[in-house]
This record gives C-alpha cells, structure tokens and sequence, in this order.
C-alpha cells in the first residue's frame, strides 16, 4: 500500500526551466527505494519536496491520502517524514545523547534517555558514545547518530540524501544493512537518494532522474 | 522542564558569547539597581525634608511684583501713585488661619528696645558695622533715647519659630518665656552684663519710649558660631503678649502656618489671595531653604535616572547587536533544528529560555553588588553635588539670614544632606525584573524576526 505518492510534480527554480518535469511516483511501507541520476538531475530538489523542505509549485504529493499541504509543514518534518542528510546534520556541540532527545522532543514524544541509549544501540554505537560530540566520532559513527535521530522521531518514511557519500564501502554496506533493516523490520518506507551501485543493486525499487524526468527502472 | 534544562545546557554550550552577554546585562542592571536604590531613597529623604519644612508657611513681600509695580511708577506708565503696600493686620492674619488647610499657627512680633546700661555683646568683628549697637534714636513721643539696642522678639510658640526650630537656639538654664514680662536671654549677654535667672531689667520702646520691666525666666546659647558672628546672641525673646506692651502698633507682625501637609501650600496660598491677599505678598513655604538642603540629592537622583536611560538604550542596541551576532553563529543550529522540524516559536521560545537564565544570574549578581555599592557610590555623588552647591552663587550656607523671593530675611539652615540611606526594596527589585524583561523581549522579537527570515534548506545548502 502506497504510503506516500506524487502525482504531476514539476519544480523550476528560476521558474523557467523545470527541474522536475510531471513526476509520478509513489513508496510503499517496508520497502527501500533507490533514486539514482547524474549531478543536477533533480534528485535532492526531489527529496528536498518529499521532506517538506522545499514547497512544491505544482502537482500533488500525499502523505498516507492527505495532501501535505493539509499538513503543518514543521510538524511534517516533525513527525511524518525522517530526513538523513549526506553530511549528517548533527548538532555538534549537542552531545550524541542530546542530539537523539531533542529528536524526541521536537517529533513531540516522550523524551527518553532509556529510549535514546537502546537507540544507540540498535544502530551499533555502544552507550559510552552517548556523551561523545559528534565531532570527536568518525563519519560512519555520525551517520548512524543521524539514522538513530531519526529513528528517534519514529516516522513512516525516511529519506535520506547520499547517507553514504562521505563513508567508505566497509560502512556504506553498515549503513545499507542498517537501512534495509528499518523497511524491512520496523515497516519504514526507506527513500534513498544515491550514487551508489551497491544500495542501487539492493534497493526494492529504483528510479532514474534523468533532466527532471523520472522512469522506473527497478 | 526538557526545554529548560536544554536552554541550561545551551548557555554553557555557548557560554563565551553568554559571557558577553551577561556581562552587559550585569553593567545594566548593576546602574540600575544603583540609580533605583539611589532614587528610591532619595525621595523618602526629600519626602522627610518636606514633611519637615515644607507643611509651615509665612506671607511674605514678594520682590518681583514690588520691582514690577516700582517699575511702573518710576516709568509714569501708570496712573496710580507711589507704590504702596498695605500691611497685614493682625485680624488678617488670624482670618487666614482659618483654613482647612491649617493645622495651627503661631504668631511672632518683633520690637527695638533700649536699656542705656546693658551692654551688648559686640565681640564679633562683623557686627562692626552697628559698633555696640548704639545709637540716638527719636522716639514717637519726641523723646530721644540713648541706650544699647536690642530686637526683642516675641513669639506664642517658639516650637515652630526659626530661632528656635531644630534646635538654631537651645534653652540651657531656666524656662522659657511663657508668663507676660519674662524673656529670655543669652548666656553671652547674661555673662557680660552679670545677668542671672530671675533678674529683672527694664527696656525703653525705641519707638514709643513705654519703659517695661523684664524679668529673666530663662538663658539660651547660640547654636554656632556663625549664629554669635551675627550677633544674635543679643536677641532677646519673649512672649506674644510681651511685645505688644511696648507698641499697640502691631504691624512687625509674623504668621507661621503650619499646613496640614506641604502638598496644600499652592492651595493655600490661593485661598489667601481669593480672601483677599495682596499681590504683594506670597505664602513662603521655605522652597528656597528645602531646595538648599535637598538640591544634591536631587541632582544626584537626576544624574543617576539619565545615566539610566543612557545605559539602558545604549546598553539595550548593543545586547541586540551582540544577540544578533550570537544567532549569525548560531544559525547552522537554527537550521538543523528547523529542518527537523522544530517550529519558529518554539527555537524562539528556547532563546528566551536562555536570556532569562543568562539575565537572571546577571541581575542577581548585579542586584547584591549594587545593593553593596549603593551608599558609597551615593556618598560619593552627594558629597561632590555639596560641593557643586556650596561653589555656586546665590546658594547661602551658614545659618545666617539670607535674601529669598519674599525680600524679607528668612532663616537658612546649615543643614546639609551629606548621605542617605540606602536600602533595596520590593520596588526596586520589580522595576530592575522589569528593566532586564524589557531587554529580554526586545532581543527576543530581533531574535524572532531574524530566525522567520532563514528557511532551513536555505541554511543547510550554505553549509
């Protein structure tokens, strides 16, 4: 069942040129989605929409058959949607701890250092990270705080923006496996924008953007 | 309680630039405590020396109008005569007391009286002028008088009276004159002429030439020096009733009103001239002796309350220069938290969180050490407002007469405001909570403005 879906989506910036032409799409729960084109293609603008970072100029998107325009946009990002940025977005002089409670806080749940910790350590960092800055952790470490953050909202759909652009392959497959595990354990609708042959190869489905239009080729 | 603590959190994240920040709240609240404990203080003072001074009054010629109407005269603008001035009578005076307004009165009469073998105290090099205040005088009756000349001032209430108000004169042996005949004298003049309680001296009018015996009831002594430099210790008092035996023409005549409260003194003297007071005349409530006694303090009040204002709008542009500084570098923060999905308010709610923790330790630091810097900073600012007073002209000192707007000499006091207590109250403390609130709100709607301006994505793509 399609959980968030897209209908004649079109983006300009300059309002001329169409970043995204009428696109169509949708994502379904405990599933991973690829979306892989070159630089420039319109993939971020794409996800950016998806997210609610961005506000659409035309066509529909729907979150669960609502429109997020019915939506409060914050509480959008707030508590639907779980964004995983490529330079992870951390609040480094937040500790690893403070990072995942302010996530709790801002998606309105409990805040739960318990909650917090077993987050932690779903996501492999050990409990003794908890009071690390993100900064003093190695780009794997960061990316797996952001993935906890986001769990830590949890949300129904995550997207995530080139997770593992700045790791190496032995992490990228750690986060990969990771990812793959909250569709396919927890019923997320994983959304991941990528240049990665191996998350392509092993996302349920892949879109290609190619000059703002998107096609289906997994 | 997580938002709180968080904030907490966040002024030690950021603790540099909250240092700042606080340090410039702690300047301003530290002046204000200061100027509001100096202030507050200041007007209970002032409030004291008005309730002290203020609630008596006297009519007085008031100098202005007689140069006015003088004017007119010499210049033949007007069609009316010489100038004249039509004195108050006693029933006059006595119909002016009878006045809401009034509390009571007390009358006082002064006459010239002679005694050829008394001696009068004339140490004094500045009474020179009068060498042994002897002099030929004609009296009404063609009889020619030689003798030392003494004012005999009689009064029906020397509590209120200036010579003897907060203690100018003090009795030091005897009583005071309250039976008709007795007086008192001062223990310079009972000393060189060998005077004692319960002596009797006779006096001529000056004017009428009437002899009156006079018995001593009691001996005073000059307050200061000044007071016997001017050679008052040869005045002579008495009662109300006494005077009037030397002269049936009553017209030296002072009325001391004392006034329910200093606040009716421009009522009453209103009611004077609706019932029909010359505008020769004015209700003298000592402005001039309170403006004398309490100007440094209320310099000092002025300094302070602009030294407020000034540090207060300039303190207030730079805390929101400063805070827009803070968020500039804070902005990565704003943005990760907004793109997460936190609201504007509730990122401006957490900045609010954070001042209010930051001025709160500022304030109550600033309030302790302001309360103890207080009395010296007031001490020191009223000594050099004294000093300011004392080297400006037309501001007498001393206890000697000097000349005010009524023309008439009126006695001064040496009473000089040399410091104030200084106490922290409730008040003080609200309008300091108020102050730095201000601040707080102000920084906190730049803040606001500055955080809607920013959209996350924008923020994150910069990065």
């Amino acid at each position: 069942m399609s959980i968030l879906s897209v209908k004649n989506l079109s983006y300009a910036y300059d309002g001329e040129n169409n970043v995204l032409k009428d696109v169509n799409i949708s994502f379904d729960a405990q599933k991973t989605y690829a979306i892989v084109g070159k630089s420039g293609s319109g993939k971020t603008t794409l996800i950016s929409l998806l997210s609610g970072l961005d506000k659409k100029q035309s066509g529909e998107i729907y979150l669960n058959d609502q429109e997020i325009s019915n939506y409060d946009i914050d509480e959008y990002r707030a508590s639907e949607v779980g964004i995983i940025f490529q330079r992870y977005n951390l609040l480094n002089n937040f500790t690893v701890l403070d990072n995942i409670l302010m996530a709790m806080r801002i998606a309105g749940q409990e805040v739960s250092t318990t909650k917090a910790i077993e987050l932690l350590e779903r996501v492999g960092l050990e409990e003794q990270m908890k009071d690390s800055l993100p900064l003093n952790l190695s780009g794997g470490q960061q990316q797996r705080v952001a993935i906890a953050r986001t769990l830590a909202k949890n949300c129904k759909v995550i997207i995530a923006d080139e997770p593992t652009g700045n790791l190496d392959e032995e992490t990228e497959l750690d986060i990969l496996r990771l990812l793959k595990d909250l569709a396919d354990n927890e019923g997320k609708s994983v959304i991941i924008v990528t240049h990665s042959n191996v998350i392509a190869k092993s996302a349920e489905h892949v879109f290609s953007i190619t000059n703002g239009v998107v096609n289906s080729i997994k | 309680m997580y938002d709180l603590k968080n904030s907490s959190k966040n002024v030690i994240r950021n603790i540099k630039r909250y240092t700042i920040v606080g340090i410039l709240i702690f300047i301003i609240s530290f002046i204000s405590v200061i100027a509001l404990i100096v202030n507050q203080s200041s007007e209970s003072t002032i409030e004291y020396y008005l309730e002290k001074y203020g609630n008596t009054a006297t009519i007085d010629l008031d100098p202005e109008q007689m140069s006015m109407n003088f004017s007119k005269n010499d210049g033949g603008q007007s069609t009316g005569g010489p100038m004249s001035i039509t004195p108050i009578d006693f029933e006059t005076y006595q119909d002016f007391a009878d006045s809401s307004y009034v509390e009571s009165v007390s009358y006082q009469q002064m006459t010239m009286v002679s005694n050829e073998d008394l001696k009068v105290n004339d140490d004094n090099e500045q009474t020179t002028n009068q060498p042994d205040n002897k002099m030929m005088v004609q009296g009404s009756n063609g009889m020619q008088m030689d003798g030392n000349m003494f004012s005999l001032i009689g009064s029906d209430d020397f509590s209120t009276s200036s010579y003897f108000k907060d203690n100018a004169n003090i009795l030091v042996e005897g009583d005071m004159p309250s039976a008709d005949g007795d007086v008192l004298i001062s223990t310079d003049l009972a000393s060189y002429n060998d005077l004692a309680v319960g002596d009797t001296v006779a006096f001529n009018d000056m004017l009428e030439g009437n002899e009156v015996q006079l018995t001593i009831s009691g001996l005073y002594t000059a307050a200061t020096s000044e007071q016997m430099m001017m050679g008052m210790q040869n005045n002579i008092f008495t009662n109300y009733n006494t005077v009037s035996q030397f002269t049936e023409e009553m017209t030296n005549i002072t009325a001391t009103y004392t006034l329910t409260s200093y606040a009716v003194a421009s009522d009453f003297e209103q009611e004077l001239y609706d019932k029909g007071l010359d505008e020769m005349y004015y209700v003298n409530n000592n402005i001039t002796l309170l403006n004398q006694i309490t100007g440094p303090v209320e310099t000092t009040m002025g300094m302070l309350s602009n030294l407020l204002i000034i540090v207060f709008i300039t303190g207030g542009a730079i805390l929101i220069f400063i805070n827009l500084l803070i968020l500039r570098e804070r902005k990565y923060e704003i943005g990760v938290l907004r793109a997460l999905g936190m609201k504007t308010r509730q990122v401006t709610k957490g900045l609010i969180y954070e001042m209010i923790i930051v001025t709160t330790v500022a304030m109550l630091l600033a309030t302790v050490v302001g309360t103890v810097f207080a009395q010296p900073i007031s001490d020191s600012l009223i000594a050099s407002n004294n000093v300011s007073q004392e080297m400006t002209p037309m501001k007498s000192s001393g206890n000697g007469p000097t000349m005010i707007r009524g023309g008439m000499m009126e006695q001064t006091t040496e009473e000089t405001i040399t410091t104030i207590e200084t106490k922290i109250d409730f008040k003080v403390l609200l309008i300091t909570l108020a102050i730095n609130m201000i601040l707080v709100l102000i920084t906190t709607f730049v803040a606001s403005g500055f955080i809607n301006r920013q959209h996350p994505n924008e923020i994150l793509r910069e990065q």
